[in-house]
């Protein structure tokens, strides 16, 4: 199965039955995509969002209904550009998953349309992103907390 | 007519959680909805980072009330693949038994809440009184009816003992006949069809297209669900049925929650008499190796999803919880538009969205360490009513 993603994904692996980790060739948008038209990934399980040291990890995690199988993708992000095009208009349910990231690590979405933030509350400073690695309560947040 | 917009929540009586609905009107019906959670954030994800493993194993059961056992089990499901720990039969055999006795009680708490959003407070106290058999069966097993603390690192906590076994199976028996009266109740209860027929309408279709998951995706006839589909445990080695509907409507979702009670019975007759023997869990190091992994779970509400990073220490890197009402919320969105202002409140219910509850009753007098039990009082409680003329004693 493994070799009918080549012209997608590079750096496949099974670590088990049903889990298969890859990152994406080329655009992350279109590999999605792909994977969903072609390949049967019709469900989007979640997307985590985490940081590594040096870059954020995008991991985009899609399940095939007939096979159980779980696609996790992983995509590179640069924390001092950190910016990816949106896939809402291909999982709508997207949209909880990309505000959420965008409000704890600043990972903006091209495409995300302007909303109600999640989860954080709509008086929080710009700029604060506590689920970024060095992240301090600033004053302007602990004042909030007072 | 002009439209209106109608605020519901974040605080209001019909709904115990926190979650603000915009609903803009026009005359009673519903044409459109936005959505703003978030107001239950607590941090949980971070707070993971600045514990171990094992303390993280708690604070992750307690990201919800209900199904607490589902997150627990699918951390601990990551961490051990990490680390390569095969988890004894036994503890894998116990741990399919709370967590089908956890979807009783979520599904009976459910149609207590449901029952009692459509106006009928008779079967609320009704299947809230039958849920005390499971409640009871789960302080059997782990001393703890909310937040059962069962799982660790490599297998469970608590055994099972014969004489535990025995009680469990004779609650069973009432609640499968318990359970059979609400089939018999929804399946002919003409006020029942009226207020939940053809209420928040979700297509197959729109319902693919929104990842909906758990019995919200199954009354609209999709057959997910990841105990079949992604099974873990000893799942894969058990008879159930996937109880589907295509009525797509509150109605579809009453069904398939009642018969998935049956089924989570029929899970249970197949697993308790035949506990496999061994040990109950296996040692873990306190450092875990380098690694990450993805675990999917079928909660009482659908599917929970969390993926768990390892940089080789004590603590875990990163934790990521997607419990499923997260999932459904898209389809709420969808689901409101085109229904009665009135309804509102039951289509949201309807996809249970997650509150947390403990109900239990611990009584410490005068600092003294006299813990008065759920049994001790009940006992008081026949007393009292009995010097009233009233005899509980019979109500088990």
């Amino acid at each position: 199965m493994t070799n009918q993603f080549e012209t997608l994904l590079e750096e496949v692996i099974v670590k088990a039955p049903r889990r298969i980790w890859a990152k994406p060739k080329g655009a992350l948008y279109d590999c999605v995509k792909n994977l969903k038209e072609k390949y049967d990934f019709n469900h989007l399980c979640t997307i985590t969002g985490l940081e590594n040291g040096e870059n954020f990890e995008i991991l985009y995690h899609m399940a095939q209904d007939k096979t159980g199988n779980l696609l996790t993708v992983k995509d590179l992000v640069k924390i001092e550009k950190p910016q990816t095009k949106s896939i809402i208009d291909l999982f709508p349910c997207a949209v909880w998953y990309e505000r959420e990231m965008l409000d704890l690590l600043g990972i903006k979405f091209e495409g995300l349309p302007a909303g109600n933030r999640y989860p954080l509350p709509d008086d929080w400073p710009e700029g604060e992103h506590p689920l970024r690695k060095n992240w301090k309560p600033s004053q302007a947040v602990q004042k909030e907390a007072e | 007519m002009p439209k209106i917009t109608v605020p519901l929540g974040p605080q209001h009586p019909a709904l115990k959680e926190p979650g603000n609905f915009m609903l803009i009107l026009e005359g009673e019906e519903i044409v459109d909805a936005t959505l703003r959670l978030g107001y239950n954030h607590r941090g949980i994800e971070t707070a993971a980072e600045s514990r171990n493993f094992v303390q993280a194993t708690y604070l992750i059961e307690r990201v919800c009330g209900i199904c607490s056992h589902a997150h627990a089990t699918c951390y601990v499901t990551n961490v051990e693949h990490i680390a390569g720990l095969e988890v004894p039969k036994r503890a894998q055999a116990i741990r399919v038994v709370v967590g089908e006795l956890e979807r009783i009680h979520s599904h009976l708490l459910w149609l207590g809440v449901a029952a009692h959003e459509i106006g009928f407070d008779t079967l609320f106290m009704y299947s809230w009184r039958d849920r005390e058999h499971v409640m009871d069966a789960l302080e059997t097993i782990s001393g703890n009816r909310v937040h059962y603390s069962m799982n660790t690192i490599g297998g469970v906590r608590r055994d099972i003992s014969k004489e535990d076994l025995d009680e469990i199976l004779k609650k069973l028996s009432v609640l499968e006949e318990r359970t059979k009266y609400y089939i018999k109740l929804a399946t002919q209860e003409p006020t029942l069809h009226a207020r939940t027929k053809g209420v928040g309408m979700l297509p197959t279709k729109e319902a693919l297209k929104r990842d909906a998951c758990g019995p919200l995706a199954r009354a609209s006839a999709i057959a997910r669900d990841v105990r079949k589909d992604d099974p873990s445990l000893v799942y894969n080695q058990l008879d159930f049925k996937v109880i589907t509907s295509d009525s797509c409507d509150v109605f579809g979702r009453l069904y398939v929650r009642v018969f998935e009670i049956l089924e989570s019975v029929k899970i249970l007759r197949q697993v308790l008499p035949y506990l496999p023997e061994g040990p109950i869990a296996v040692k873990t190091p306190p450092k875990i190796p380098a690694g990450e992994w993805v675990t999917r779970y079928e909660a009482p509400r659908g599917e929970d999803v969390h993926y768990v990073k390892s940089d080789g220490g004590t603590n875990p890197a990163r934790v990521k919880v997607r419990a499923p009402t997260l999932a459904n919320f898209e389809s709420v969105a969808y689901m409101l538009k085109g229904d009665q202002l009135a309804d509102a409140p039951l289509i949201i219910a309807a996809i249970d969205p997650c509150f947390s509850c403990t109900d239990r009753a611990t009584l410490v007098r005068g600092g003294s360490s006299n813990v008065e039990l759920m049994k001790d009082l009940r006992t008081r409680a026949i007393e009292y009513y009995k010097k009233k003329g009233i005899d509980f004693s019979k109500v088990s």
